[in-house]
């Protein structure tokens, strides 16, 4: 049968392609067929079977064996150019698989001449898959190779990348066709693109390279020939072909190479949607979790945390990634924290060195830096090595090659997650994903990251409710225990009035009587319902003695002494509030003599520098940590020590305090260790905005 | 009739003045302290028919303070040792704690009674002498 009625036959009968299919649906009973084979996922991804399927469709049509197969096959999307394709027929793991296609012709030139030959047809088959994945196109294309056979590279593409070329073909030109003019070796490669009748006797070349081949391999002179009609005598195909039968098969490959990229894409994106199916269904179990137990924190965390790490597990798997590092940016503490870490490897984390506390300046300084990222962005590492705890990070990604990362900064519910992506060892960067990939990576991100963000809201919620539960139980503590005292000492009364009982009991009256004022005063504070004083003229001193005579009963119990500096009697008259200043200052004195150790002095000193005025309240006791300084004003705060030590105290008054000090100054504080103990200053600015009279 | 021996422990100070007149006041011999390491000490040494205690108390110097909520559940460390010293001894809690996993700790250690802050002196010493006649 001539070759131009063998292809008109062909195509009464769907032509190729009809013939694949065919196959396929005979082999493949209804399921989709993958290049990628999942059941050899471990010993390698190429299917078999589906390159077997095309073999005999195409070979059956085209009556031309399957040659090489170059397959990039990387289910996880992330793409390789084909420059660092390595072997002839690779895996997904770069094993060489190509033998088991090999013609004889193929074998008897790759397995000569001390690997030689394969070296020259490995390095044609690259230049020509080059060239491929240059074209970026469908075509297929026709040339020939080192050793002058007639041979045809066929692209695979998934979301128009190239992710595999077929090689195919070994033919000789027939004998007396012309070809075009072009077909001779520019760069290595031999093009046959635009072949024609009138131009070079192509035969010849192909005979005198294949002598060639002979001689430097050490073969019998003609045996490659031979090999070439052994090839056809198994039924694999003709050896000859003319520049219409190359256009005939350049036209039928295309619609094969088009029909396996279908398939593949097919399976790419069922692959994918599995994929993210399978995250976003880790991350919808999290959020049931926490809708079923959101008043079971204790349980609900583990689970939510259980739910994210298996995410980022499937996000690694799919993604290809080595390990994922969730952190979260603490804006109010200035601190990082680790929430996830998805690693096989040791890191750095382990030893807890994620947990460190940065001063202001680093915090600011990491802040800024991840400010620049967007929402999924490449990471570059290099500026992260000068910026504290952020230097783990940097180190710890570079030691695993990577000089870039994946980096997202989310703003959600006032919070800045930065969510850390590693990459692969030779470090993976935005760009190596494809751009459906990286919309699929970033809206999972996402997901994970509210999940983190509730997560994180849950936290604060518990925590809040305990501190919340303490508040109460410690208001309660000072309202029951005078009302108990009471109790006891009126019952005495009926015994008769001893020395000193009316005043324990007008003690224990004020005693409630001062937590009462309190909390009503931080209630109209918190309702924003205070009406302040705005024209009355208060003396500082006069204020200070007043807090320190109420202050003065506790203190001689404790036999702690109090001493005002004389020099605050010389203050001129400043523009507050006067009952709110006071509260301030008897809450202040209040907690000094309350926290002072027996025996030792509570100090009241000022330092005046018109319109401003310093009062410095200072007491000898317990240490209060650095990082609770500042949360040992807000409302209810209680450090663990002051908790420890004084079973007395709701933290009300320093709440008070800070609210009095918001409107018309400010407040800070230091402890500072004086021969064993600490001595606690309070420094309360006042007139800052010109109040001062 | 012999009265019954009671040993008080309470951090408030004023308290433990004005609870021993007025229960020694009802027949009870009482010895009353704010310093859990002297209280621990008496049981030891004297027969008491009855504890009365607080349980949310500043933890002695020798008492993981971490582990006891900082001073929320004090008194169970506390029971817990003078059940190692008195098995048998039963003991009256009187505090402000309403905390039901506390209440259920407490209980957990063989608490008798639990009697939230305030009570009334009265129903307090009724409390008591029901407690011993057990």
């Amino acid at each position: 049968m001539r070759e131009e009625e063998s292809l008109e036959k062909g195509r009464e009968v769907g032509g190729i392609t009809g013939e694949v299919r065919r196959l396929i649906d005979k082999y493949g009973g209804g399921r989709i067929p993958v290049l990628v084979d999942e059941k050899k996922a471990e010993e390698g991804l190429v299917n078999e079977k589906l390159l077997k399927i095309y073999q005999m469709g195409f070979g059956a049509w085209n009556l031309i064996p399957l040659g090489v197969l170059y397959a990039k096959l990387d289910k996880e999307g992330c793409k390789e150019a084909a420059k660092k394709w390595r072997r002839g027929c690779a895996d997904y793991h770069l094993n060489d698989l190509s033998k088991k296609f090999w013609t004889n012709v193929c074998k008897a030139i790759r397995s000569t001449g001390g690997g030689k030959g394969n070296e020259e047809c490995e390095n044609c088959d690259r230049r020509h898959a080059e060239l491929v994945e240059k074209a970026e196109n469908v075509n297929v294309i026709a040339y020939m190779c080192v050793h002058g056979l007639v041979d045809f590279a066929m692209p695979i593409f998934v979301d128009g990348e190239v992710i595999a070329v077929i090689f195919t073909g070994q033919r000789i030109p027939k004998e007396g066709s012309r070809w075009n003019k072009e077909f001779v070796e520019k760069d290595g490669v031999f093009s046959l693109e635009k072949c024609s009748k009138d131009g070079v006797e192509a035969r010849k070349v192909t005979l005198e390279l294949l002598e060639k081949a002979e001689q430097a391999y050490g073969m019998t002179n003609g045996i490659l020939l031979e090999k070439l009609e052994e090839d056809a005598r198994e039924g694999r195909g003709k050896i000859e072909v003319s520049p219409e039968g190359v256009g005939n098969i350049q036209r039928e490959l295309t619609e094969a190479g088009d029909h396996l990229s279908r398939l593949a894409q097919s399976k790419y994106e069922l692959e994918k949607s599995k994929a993210v199916a399978g995250l976003r269904g880790a991350v919808a179990r999290s959020v049931a979790d926490v809708e079923v137990d959101i008043e079971r924190p204790g349980k609900t965390l583990p689970s939510i945390v259980g739910g994210i790490s298996e995410a980022a597990g499937l996000i690694c798997k799919y993604f290809g990634l080595d390990y994922m590092l969730a952190l979260n940016l603490k804006n109010e503490e200035s601190s990082f924290r680790l929430l996830l870490e998805h690693a096989p490897c040791k890191s750095p984390w382990d030893k807890g060195m994620w947990a460190g506390e940065l001063d202001e300046e680093a915090f600011r300084a990491v802040e800024e830096e991840i400010s620049r990222l967007s929402e999924l962005d490449d990471a570059d590492l290099w500026p992260w090595r000068k910026l504290p705890f952020f230097e783990w990070v940097s180190t710890w990604l570079r030691g695993k090659q990577a000089s870039k990362c994946v980096a997202t900064r989310l703003n959600q519910a006032g919070l800045s997650p930065c969510v850390l992506i590693g990459g692969r060892e030779n470090g993976l960067q935005l760009s190596d994903f494809r751009e459906q990939d990286r919309k699929d990576l970033s809206k999972v991100i996402g997901d994970i990251t509210t999940v983190i963000n509730v997560l994180l809201f849950i936290e604060e919620l518990h925590w809040a409710g305990e501190a919340q539960e303490l508040f109460s139980e410690d208001v309660a503590h000072d309202i029951r225990n005078p009302v108990q005292n009471l109790l006891f000492m009126i019952e005495r009364l009926k015994f008769g009035v001893g020395h000193g009982q009316v005043d324990a009991i007008g003690a224990q009256v004020r005693r409630i009587h001062k937590l009462s004022e309190r909390v009503w005063l931080l209630e109209q504070i918190r309702k924003e319902g205070l009406q302040l004083d705005k024209t009355g003229r208060v003396g500082v001193y006069e204020v200070v003695m007043e807090a320190v005579a109420m202050v003065r009963y506790m203190a001689e119990e404790k036999n702690v002494g109090i001493k005002v500096s004389p020099e605050m009697k010389k203050w001129r008259a400043i523009q507050v509030d006067r009952k709110f200043f006071f509260q301030a200052m008897l809450n202040l004195l209040d907690n000094a003599v309350k926290y002072s150790r027996e025996g030792t002095e509570v100090r009241i000193d000022g330092k005046t520098d018109w319109p401003n005025c310093r009062i410095f309240v200072i007491n000898r006791g317990i240490e209060i940590k650095d990082k609770y300084k500042e949360s040992i004003y807000k409302r209810g705060s209680r450090t663990p020590e002051a908790q420890m030590h004084i079973r007395d105290g709701s933290g009300i008054g320093l709440g008070i305090v800070k609210a009095f000090a918001d409107i018309y100054g400010k407040i800070s504080c230091k402890c500072e260790p004086v021969y064993g103990t600490y001595d606690f200053v309070t420094e309360f600015q006042l007139g800052i905005t010109g109040d001062i009279l | 009739m012999t009265k019954i021996n009671v040993l008080f422990i309470d951090d408030e100070k004023k308290l433990v003045e004005n609870v021993a007149p007025v229960l020694e006041a009802k027949g009870f011999e009482v010895t009353a302290t704010t310093d859990i390491a002297k209280a621990i000490d008496a049981l030891a040494s004297i027969s008491f028919d009855v504890v009365l205690m607080d349980i949310a108390m500043p933890p002695s110097a020798d008492m993981d303070a971490k582990a006891l909520s900082y001073g929320r559940k004090t008194g169970i460390e506390v029971v817990r040792q003078l059940r190692a010293i008195k098995p048998d001894v039963p003991i009256v809690v009187l505090t402000v704690i309403r905390d039901r996993a506390i209440l259920s700790d407490m209980r957990g250690v063989g608490i008798s009674q639990i009697l939230i802050k305030p009570e009334e002196p009265e129903r307090i010493a009724e409390v008591l002498k029901r407690t011993v006649q057990k």
